[in-house]
């Protein structure tokens, strides 16, 4: 679907992109905490929880307040733990570098590059 | 955005931080100039000048918004909802507009896969400043 050419310097932007330090101390972050196996567990089990809840209350059924609890306490545990939390805070400096790199394709275009390459409904975007 | 970018700014050489700069401006020039965005281009004209289907987005926007502060029947609303889209669907140049957006939203979407391989992180998702492509 692309041409050679656009295939070419959307990876040497991809490549410039990931020099950056934001990027470097993310990618760091995020190894550590795919290697930390109490981190892994954590998440899956965050992820397993609100996956069940969701789906019980779009079938309707009203959640006890303690499992809402239980999923807030949680959530609490998964964001608190340092491997987690230092991956989320690493997260948050590549944020703000990537939307002002975009910015640069969104000037060329007039249009934002990343919500169209996200695009999910035209009758909310005309 | 909680972070200011100011926080951020680059330890690599200047030259680096130039390169990302210039290759993102390089891909916006080339993607403007692609098939699929003139006619998306072409299409969101046609869409704007036309009054049929700015009339119903207008509407579509006051049901939706309705809807979002809970006013009027839940059901009724989502019903209007229904019927202000499937007659903005039976519109040509609505119908035109979005074969285009998906046709852009599909090579944009190839690109930032390219570039979010390269990257190693996902690139349009984290660039994302709103929910909306437009620009507004």
């Amino acid at each position: 679907m692309l041409t050679e050419e656009l295939r070419t310097t959307a990876r040497a932007l991809g490549e410039a992109l990931r020099c950056h330090e934001a990027v470097q101390k993310y990618l760091k972050a995020s190894a550590d905490c795919t290697a930390d196996a109490e981190a892994v567990d954590f998440e899956d089990r965050l992820l397993a929880l609100y996956a069940e809840l969701t789906s019980r209350q779009q079938r309707g059924e009203t959640l006890q307040r303690e499992e809402i609890d239980v999923f807030h306490a949680l959530s609490r545990q998964v964001y608190e733990h340092p491997r987690i939390a230092g991956r989320e805070a690493a997260a948050t400096l590549v944020k703000p570098y990537f939307a002002e790199i975009a910015d640069e394709i969104n000037l060329q275009l007039g249009v934002e590059f990343a919500a169209l390459a996200q695009a999910t409904d035209a009758e909310e975007r005309a | 955005m909680s972070t200011p970018s100011a926080a951020i700014s680059p330890v690599l050489p200047a030259t680096l931080q130039q390169t990302a700069a210039e290759a993102a401006r390089a891909l916006g020039i080339l993607l403007f100039n692609t098939p699929e965005y003139q006619a998306y281009r072409q299409a969101l004209h046609q869409v704007n000048r036309d009054a049929d289907v700015q009339r119903l987005l207008a509407s579509t926007r006051e049901r939706t918004l309705a809807l979002q502060r809970g006013q009027g029947d839940a059901l009724e609303q989502r019903a209007a909802l229904e019927t202000l889209r499937a007659e903005l669907r039976s519109l040509p140049s609505f119908c035109t507009y979005r074969q285009a957006e998906e046709n852009v939203a599909g090579l944009f979407h190839a690109v930032d896969e390219a570039v979010s391989r390269a990257a190693g992180v996902a690139f349009a998702r984290n660039a994302r400043r709103s929910g909306c492509g437009c620009g507004c």
